[in-house]
């Protein structure tokens, strides 16, 4: 008698997988964590994604404690607390040798709500002094943390998590 | 998730494929030492990258790889007899050198100049460790020998081993680097397995079981570093290399052998696992061999005579519900290699990756598949030479270690990740 097994890996029998999605959209939170990142993230988010929200760090004072001043693409503007509510995943952003001191907030402020948290620091000049910087900022506050050479691989990082 | 044709991009390894080509550009395991015992001996089929080839060392001990059948009648060359210097087509007794030329045409007259015009499509094949290593792609851009490290140990130091798995190799190699799955689908065998246990640094594994990751770039390829809580503050990190396109090694285990495997597709759905232990400063012990030899640790037991593993798709890979709900193994599946070839072959053939819903973990798989396709389109579109192909990319080594919070594994273990003679390996 085949076995259960052999049967079902067979390339005939993947054509019978179930074919409606098996996800709802995931509600991605990705934040530029220095201003100076805002025109790369601008052009990130002006391609299509299945609900992610881009914002840019532009103000890190004259908020409440723990929380940050925030602004999209379209110039508006809106709190981390607010923004934070209905995000599944918040996705933190810096280049090589930002200072990236906003990831302590954010990283807190989604820790405590149960939010997981994700980083991508952009190398493109292989700077490896100024790559440390950036890392030891964000490494404590984020569950994944990567590195990448182009800003075509972090469209493509976001792309393969749905965001 | 994966769009479909970056999909068919990195799975499809055939001849006119460019991923195939890129697979060409490498140095690639073909076969263990042991299938060619001997001079003489048997010759042995061997598909790879989609090609039939024929495998057989001749009476001077030279290695041949070629095209397995005669060029006169299409004859598989595994009936030939291998003989004084070449293997001969036992039906009209055409006989080939290791280079695949045509030495010997019985039916025309021997100075009729015949058998120079006939010639098999034939690969380099050399030995190097305990593995006979071949080349198939352009004479022109041959790279040097291969220097993994386990490949160059001396021979009592290492232990390699290869099983058939019927799926996709990038399915395979992606459970290579997606260091997540280790706290569950193999957290039964951190206590048990002789190739494991004992080691400081499996408390860390069981007490937390939600690591955190970090994966940066090499010139070869990437490192994944996972990192869990341990005691002071301090980390403990477990760091893969992955090595493209197709090797990683496990991070070690106190002073166990470091593990480690090679996928190398056989066509598009079946590859073969390589996969090997050693030790850079000393002899595998006689406890150590036996366990390896009885297909523990990352190897496997097999059918008799194969290279198939015994638990394998045909009895359901032996599955123990009662284990599973005892906990002495999470899957049901024992052993590490068919605990992970059960469920990677468990999603088909080559499986659709449009329907993943991949999530921040997931980071080192999601980088190598970027590093695959820029690679492979840089190749096909400008001829640039992938990483990996370098021998200075093979000299890289796993490392375990606890290291303060504030230090980065990157910098703090640049010189543990560099595999050199003689040099102990960091592990914890």
């Amino acid at each position: 008698m085949v076995s259960q097994s052999v049967k079902a890996t067979t390339a005939a029998e993947s054509r019978f997988r179930i074919s409606n999605p098996n996800s709802k959209g995931r509600s991605s939170l990705v934040l530029g964590l220095e201003a100076s990142s805002a025109d790369l993230l601008a052009n990130v988010a002006s391609r299509e994604w299945s609900g992610a929200r881009f914002r840019t760090v532009i103000q890190t004072g004259g908020v409440q404690e723990n929380d940050l001043v925030l602004q999209a693409p379209d110039g508006k503007q809106s709190k981390l607390s607010d923004e934070l509510v209905n995000a599944d995943v918040v996705v933190m952003f810096a280049c090589s040798g930002d200072p990236a001191q906003a990831a302590a907030v954010v990283g807190e402020a989604a820790f405590g709500r149960r939010k997981m948290t994700a980083g991508f620091v952009l190398d493109e000049h292989n700077d490896r002094q100024g790559l440390e910087k950036t890392l030891s900022a964000l490494r404590p506050y984020v569950i994944s943390l990567v590195v990448g050479p182009d800003a075509e691989s972090f469209g493509e990082t976001l792309e393969a998590i749905r965001a | 998730m994966l769009r479909q044709e970056v999909n068919e991009l990195l799975t499809q390894t055939g001849p006119d494929a460019a991923m195939g080509k890129m697979f060409r550009q490498y140095w690639i395991p073909a076969l263990l030492a042991e299938e060619l015992p001997e001079d003489d001996c048997p010759p042995v089929r061997v598909k790879l990258l989609s090609e039939r080839l024929i495998a057989f060392r001749d009476s001077d001990g030279k290695y041949g790889l070629m095209d397995e059948f005669c060029a006169h009648r299409g004859v598989s060359l595994w009936f030939g007899r291998n003989e004084e210097g070449g293997l001969r087509c036992p039906y009209h007794g055409w006989k080939y050198d290791t280079n695949g030329q045509c030495i010997e045409v019985p039916s025309e007259p021997a100075d009729s100049g015949f058998c120079e015009k006939i010639k098999l499509q034939a690969y380099p094949l050399v030995k190097i460790g305990d593995i006979l290593w071949t080349y198939m792609g352009p004479k022109e851009s041959q790279p040097p020998y291969p220097e993994f490290e386990f490949a160059t140990v001396p021979s009592e130091q290492t232990f390699s081993s290869k099983r058939f798995q019927e799926c996709n190799w990038l399915q395979a190699m992606e459970g290579g680097i997606d260091s997540s799955h280790v706290s569950f689908l193999h957290s039964g065998s951190l206590n048990t397995d002789p190739l494991f246990k004992g080691a400081r640094g499996n408390q860390y594994n069981i007490a937390d079981k939600m690591p955190f990751f970090e994966v940066v770039k090499h010139e070869g390829g990437l490192y994944v570093g996972a990192r869990r809580n341990a005691e002071d503050g301090k980390y403990y990190w477990r760091i893969t290399p992955w090595v493209m396109p197709c090797f990683t090694m496990v991070p070690p285990r106190g002073d166990h052998p470091i593990h480690g495997h090679f996928w190398i597709p056989i066509d598009d759905e079946s590859c073969w696992a390589w996969s090997f232990d050693y030790h850079p400063t000393r002899a595998l012990s006689d406890v150590e061999m036996e366990a390896l030899e009885a297909g523990k640790g990352v190897h496997c037991e097999y059918v008799p005579g194969t290279y198939i593993p015994k638990a394998n798709k045909t009895n359901d890979y032996l599955i123990d519900r009662q284990a599973q709900k005892e906990g002495r193994t999470y899957s049901g599946v024992e052993g590490i290699a068919i605990q992970d070839s059960s469920l990677q072959e468990s999603m088909g053939p080559i499986v659709d990756r449009t329907k993943e819903n991949l999530v921040s973990t997931d980071n080192g798989v999601i980088m190598a598949r970027q590093m695959l396709r820029k690679a492979v389109t840089a190749l096909r579109d400008k001829g640039v030479t992938p990483p990996g192909v370098d021998p200075a990319h093979h000299r890289t080594r796993s490392v375990s270690v606890v290291l303060p919070p504030e230090q980065a594994f990157e910098d703090v273990c640049k010189q543990d990740l560099e595999a050199a003679p003689g040099k102990p390996h960091t592990s914890v």
